[in-house]
């Protein structure tokens, strides 16, 4: 059946976990493409049989003409798949310049083994041109993608953390269950630590 | 709620509430909600840009020298916390117009990127972005030209080559992607009383300050920023 | 309803292009040489009269051409799907009998000229959405998921 290949091509993305790359699947693109020309080759020959028959192709409705309907409408199916493939495959790297880095080298290389060097010439060319505008605003941005916190957090002490440690140049008693309000960028090392615990709402 | 007041405190209210409403973190804001929230590209807001990034590194200057003076750490730091959100604020506003994230897809839909085609070749559109917007736009389209031509369409036979139409035979450009304007949009209504024209009602719709209703984006499109505001 | 003119501007919607590979049942009019699309046909072309399940994409072309008749009777399955949901809309498994059940019959619904089709859909969506409304109530987090999905599927309806 036409266009059977060229379907499974663009399923290769929407069976996928939506935004995951699969490898680039070059040995079915150039099936598709194959199929393409079959269409091509098909569809000249029978405009050919039709000149040489001395039929106008414009108003002539035989066999012929519904084949090459046929391979037409095919050949442009197929054209719309590759297209799509293509396209939305380059939207994920799209967003991978913005979520993951702008250089190459940036990206896990899982990630790369799966681009085709076309799409790394794009993802490379993608970045240049974000990073182009954003040298223009003078304004990086890739970063802060979550809106700011508040800079001070409660939190409470979990476990002794030992006297005579000074937060912000303040010395507390942070003694084991005790509360305290404390600057998030003071708190954060010992919450990692699983020595304190952020209180919420 | 205003009801319940007299009639002076509403006179008040309202005068208070346009006052919050015009400072211009809230205008940001409130544009930055807009373009989210609309299918399609908004006018860019090139005066209100400036002006927050004036006052943006006003404050910057203002917490440097603050720090460099000793000042308590607590008024210090109340600055830098509106200087994070107002900082905050532009980037998301400037980025959201480049790249929109839909609420129902983990992977983003971009909105300048997605649809350059489609805006690039229709003036109107093309007007409503700002000058490094449109080199963003450009860059873009040659970009993804140059890379489908060299995967796919060079691949294909001749007549069937363009990256605009379908073929040789079609008589205008059938394959450019364009944003669905015929949906449902969540919106507010910014003024005290705003009259809006509905496709299927004789009655049109009539919206006090604050009202919330859901209509078609093509009927409230222009209001957008001025009457209405996209929640 | 979605058809013609915002066919194009779906060009690259994935979802779109896999709704039009649903297979439909027709019967050719006319012959045409050089095709590989029945597979009882010995050589590379189909005979008038031929009865061939035709992807949609390649079905809707043709039959706009009158060169094909979209043989609804065939519509076997779907004649058993109907009644099962007039019975009870909000427990018919339609993941397993049509991937994209309310797509693909926005589509295929002007070509098959049957009018019961857009109300069946219709009242179906109805029926399933105050199921889910309700569901989602008790779960709020998967709610919204499932109703953005709704949402797109209510506005190709109306």
């Amino acid at each position: 059946m036409h266009g059977r290949l060229a379907c499974r091509l663009v399923k290769e993305i929407t069976t996928g976990e939506k935004g995951q790359l699969q490898p680039f699947n070059d040995e079915l693109l150039n099936e598709v493409t194959k199929e393409c020309s079959e269409n091509f080759l098909v569809l000249q020959s029978l405009i050919r049989k039709m000149q040489d028959e001395g039929l106008d192709f414009q108003t002539t409705r035989n066999a012929d003409h519904y084949g090459a309907l046929i391979n037409h409408l095919s050949l442009i199916r197929n054209k719309r798949c590759l297209m799509a493939y293509v396209y939305n495959r380059a939207e994920i790297i799209q967003n991978l310049v913005w979520k993951v880095g702008l250089r190459l080298f940036e990206l896990p290389e899982e990630i790369q083994e799966k681009l085709s060097h076309s799409e790394k010439e794009y993802f490379n060319r993608h970045s240049a041109a974000l990073e182009s505008y954003m040298s223009k605003m003078d304004l990086d941005l890739n970063v802060d993608m979550v809106p700011p916190k508040d800079p001070y957090i409660k939190v409470r002490v979990l476990d002794d953390v030992g006297e005579g440690i000074v937060v912000s140049d303040k010395a507390a008693n942070f003694a084991r269950h005790s509360m305290h309000f404390l600057k998030r960028t003071d708190a954060e090392p010992y919450i990692s630590r699983g020595l304190m615990e952020e209180l919420t709402g | 709620m205003a009801e319940d007041l007299g009639d002076g405190s509403t006179a008040e209210m309202d005068e208070y509430e346009t006052l919050m409403s015009t400072t211009d973190v809230e205008l940001l804001k409130t544009a930055w909600r807009n373009e989210k929230a609309a299918p399609e590209i908004l006018q860019f807001q090139a005066l209100l840009v400036k002006r927050a990034r004036e006052q943006i590194q006003l404050v910057e200057e203002t917490v440097e020298e603050f720090e460099g003076s000793g000042m308590d750490p607590l008024t210090v730091s109340l600055y830098q916390m509106d200087l994070d959100r107002a900082q905050f604020l532009l980037r998301s506003y400037l980025r959201v117009r480049l790249q929109k994230v839909t609420a129902n897809s983990l992977s983003c839909v971009l909105q300048i990127e997605k649809y350059m085609f489609y805006i690039w070749k229709n003036d109107n559109l093309r007007n409503r972005l700002s000058e490094p917007e449109k080199i963003f736009v450009k860059r873009c389209i040659n970009d993804m030209e140059k890379h489908i031509e060299e995967t796919v369409l060079s691949k294909l036979p001749d007549n069937y080559q363009s990256a605009r139409r379908q073929s040789i035979i079609s008589e205008e450009d059938d394959m450019v992607p364009e944003p669905q304007l015929d949906t449902f949009v969540a919106c507010k209504s910014s003024k005290n009383f705003v009259s809006i024209r509905l496709v299927d009602s004789e009655r049109p719709l009539e919206m006090e300050r604050h009202d919330v209703s859901f209509v078609l984006y093509k009927v409230i499109e222009d209001k957008i920023g001025v009457e209405i505001d996209l929640v | 309803m979605n058809d013609g003119a915002s066919r194009n501007a779906n060009y690259y919607d994935l979802d779109d292009i896999v709704i039009e590979e649903e297979l439909v049942p027709v019967v050719f009019h006319k012959s045409a040489n050089g095709v590989k699309v029945d597979p009882s046909a010995e050589k590379d072309c189909v005979e008038e009269g031929a009865k061939v399940e035709l992807p949609f994409w390649l079905a809707r072309e043709l039959y706009l051409r009158q060169a094909v008749s979209i043989n609804s009777s065939l519509f076997q399955s779907h004649t058993r799907t109907r009644r099962e949901i007039q019975a009870d809309a909000a427990n018919v498994d339609l993941r397993s009998r049509c991937s994209y059940f309310y797509e693909f019959g926005c589509k295929i619904a002007p070509l098959v000229g049957d009018r019961t089709i857009g109300k069946m859909l219709l009242s179906t969506f109805q029926m399933r959405y105050q199921d889910i409304l309700t569901k989602a109530h008790r779960s709020v987090c998967n709610g919204f998921q499932i109703l953005d999905g709704f949402n797109k599927r209510r506005n190709q309806l109306v």
